[in-house]
């Protein structure tokens, strides 16, 4: 990536970018001009006008109102399972990763099966079980998701336990809780907070294909996924049903990645400095 | 044992690597007396580290020791043990390792006061101002981080922090190797001025011969996890008996070069897993007879009153 200004300029751009894409979500249905589910019978597909500023659907909805909707899916499955994830992964990684032992063997095989299947395919399996619909999509993907999180966490702290500074508390008589309160957890919450952002933008994407092959949040409720996956059949006279909501996502996407990836350098570099 | 401030006795410490055991510290006694500065050196790997993390409490011996005044580390009830922990500071070698990166100074000197609970609020924020000026540092470093301290700062930073608990036995971990060489002098000054002033016992662990010269009162030299000669610095830096420690001594080049090398016995530190019968340095020792090689000597095969040297050829 560029340096210096240009690098900082677009970083700037993306973060900006995610934080007005929080405020579209969280005020919704305050800023929506219609209701995501709204319909306009005078104006089936219609091409953007003052009125409906994107245009409306196959059912006359508002194409704006429904992608600021879809925000709140995407964000909300993104923050939800990352949350879940990271709980998951700071509590077993951290005791994995110290006391070692046997509930690092039990976690590093059954992880080990974890990762043995296709992520989208053992969500499918799960969303076939739960049934669909947000929760559903939550669950599957959480599912999914923490044992890489878990993984990294047990490795830094299986690093950090071995550093000096680690050392040097324990020699002075810090208990344990004190070593993973004070030394352990700040280290990680950096690194793993960088990750996160990385990991939001695959959960997004990954939600986006569960709606779009119909088995995410169930319409009317829009969701980006279901929005480019219903677009598709008015490819030819209205492209922008699918332009719009694959626009948002691949934006929310790039942004989280370079914003994320912008974290792990800035934060890695203090701990390079120090090792 | 009488009035040893620390009793080491037949200290062993094996690690495991591969399905095999290095025998890191192999049968090591020694005692540091009241207000004594033991310096153990030898070459790395030779366990000397290892020594100081048992003694920590960083890891677990496999059998023999640790006597503080008398008393066995693990039978100290759990308060006092906590004493234990306050007498007894370590200060590492890096003091780019050693100190948490993510923490402020202040915090760097008082965890070991936080941690034991002994002071809190403005009582600690003075303190911890009275140990940086303890060290020849300025109170305005308090707000700092490590990254913006230069070596000899840090390793100051964390030579206040041992002694924020008042202890009286220091263990000093190659305080000065990651330190510039003009660096080092400093901070040797200041560890000898300290000990006068609270009448510290040291722990010097250490490879650098000048180190051990301007602040160690006793040596014990260290060869493959045992100790095979020890006695007044004087003595022993004048008189050397071990071939090990004569070997040791001559390899440390002088300040003002002759534009000759020491003449050194060649070979290699024998491997840890595979160590040759009787005597571990027969080896690479120039006066190794046959002898040598059927019996390991002990600290007592070469005695002359507080001199002793694990050779059978000392006399030699």
């Amino acid at each position: 990536m560029k340096s210096g200004f240009f690098r900082s300029l677009w970083i700037g751009l993306c973060a900006s970018y995610i934080l007005l894409l929080i405020g579209a979500a969280v005020f919704a249905p305050w800023i929506a001009p219609y209701s995501y589910e709204t319909q306009n019978r005078e104006a089936i597909l219609a091409a953007p006008s003052p009125k409906h500023w994107l245009g409306t659907d196959e059912l006359g909805r508002d194409v704006f109102s429904r992608l600021l909707y879809g925000a709140r899916v995407s964000l909300g499955i993104g923050l939800g399972v990352e949350s879940i994830t990271i709980f998951v992964a700071l509590l077993l990684g951290t005791l994995a990763g110290y006391f070692r032992g046997k509930i690092d063997t039990l976690l590093m095989r059954f992880t080990d099966a974890m990762f043995a299947f296709p992520d989208i395919l053992l969500a499918i399996l799960i969303l076939g079980i739960s049934g669909p619909g947000f929760q559903g999509v939550l669950i599957a993907l959480a599912v999914v998701n923490w044992p890489s999180m878990t993984r990294l966490v047990r490795g830094l702290t299986l690093v950090l336990r071995e550093k000096d500074f680690v050392l040097a508390a324990q020699s002075t008589g810090a208990p344990g809780s004190w070593i993973a309160r004070k030394h352990l957890f700040p280290h990680l919450i950096r690194t793993v907070f960088a990750v996160s952002t990385v990991e939001i933008a695959g959960l997004i994407l990954a939600e986006s294909a569960l709606s779009f092959i119909g088995i995410g949040v169930q319409p009317p409720y829009p969701s980006w996924g279901s929005m480019i996956s219903n677009g598709r059949d008015f490819m030819r006279s209205q492209p922008s049903l699918v332009f719009y909501p694959a626009l948002a996502l691949s934006m929310t996407v790039i942004s989280l990645t370079f914003v994320g990836e912008w974290l792990q350098d800035r934060w890695q570099l203090i701990d390079r400095k120090s090792s | 044992m009488n009035n040893a401030l620390l009793s080491v006795r037949d200290l062993r410490v094996y690690y495991e690597a591969q399905g095999r055991v290095i025998k890191a510290v192999d049968g090591v006694s020694f005692d540091l007396n009241r207000g004594e500065t033991l310096g153990l050196v030898g070459e790395s790997g030779c366990g000397k580290s290892t020594v100081g993390r048992a003694l920590a409490s960083l890891l677990q011996p496999k059998l023999g020791q640790i006597l503080w005044e008398g008393k066995e580390s693990h039978s100290l009830s759990r308060s006092e043990s906590d004493a234990l922990y306050r007498r007894r500071q370590i200060v590492f070698q890096d003091p780019y390792a050693s100190l948490n990166p993510l923490w402020r100074v202040r915090d760097l000197v008082a965890e070991p006061l936080r941690v034991h609970r002994l002071l809190s609020g403005d009582a600690l924020t003075q303190r911890v101002s009275e140990l940086l000026d303890l060290v020849g540092m300025d109170e305005r470093f308090a707000a700092r981080y490590p990254s913006e301290l230069s070596g000899g700062q840090r390793q100051r930073v964390a030579i206040a922090r041992a002694l924020s608990t008042e202890p009286d036995i220091l263990i000093l971990d190659e305080p000065t190797a990651a330190l510039d060489i003009s660096v080092r002098a400093q901070i040797l000054n200041l560890l000898l001025e300290l000990r006068e002033k609270r009448g510290l016992s040291i722990l010097l662990i250490t490879h650098d011969f000048s180190v051990v010269q301007s602040l160690a009162n006793r040596i014990a030299v260290m060869y493959l996890g045992k100790i095979v000669e020890t006695a007044e610095t004087t003595m022993l830096l004048e008189t050397p008996r071990h071939p090990y420690t004569q070997m040791l001594i001559r390899s440390v080049l002088p300040p003002r070069p002759t534009g000759e090398l020491p003449d050194l016995p060649a070979g290699e530190v024998p491997d840890l897993f595979d160590l040759p019968s009787g005597c571990r340095f027969r080896t690479r020792c120039p006066k190794a007879v046959e002898a040598c090689a059927a019996s390991e000597p002990d600290l007592n095969a070469w005695k002359e009153d507080r001199h002793s040297a694990a050779c059978f050829r000392a006399q030699v």
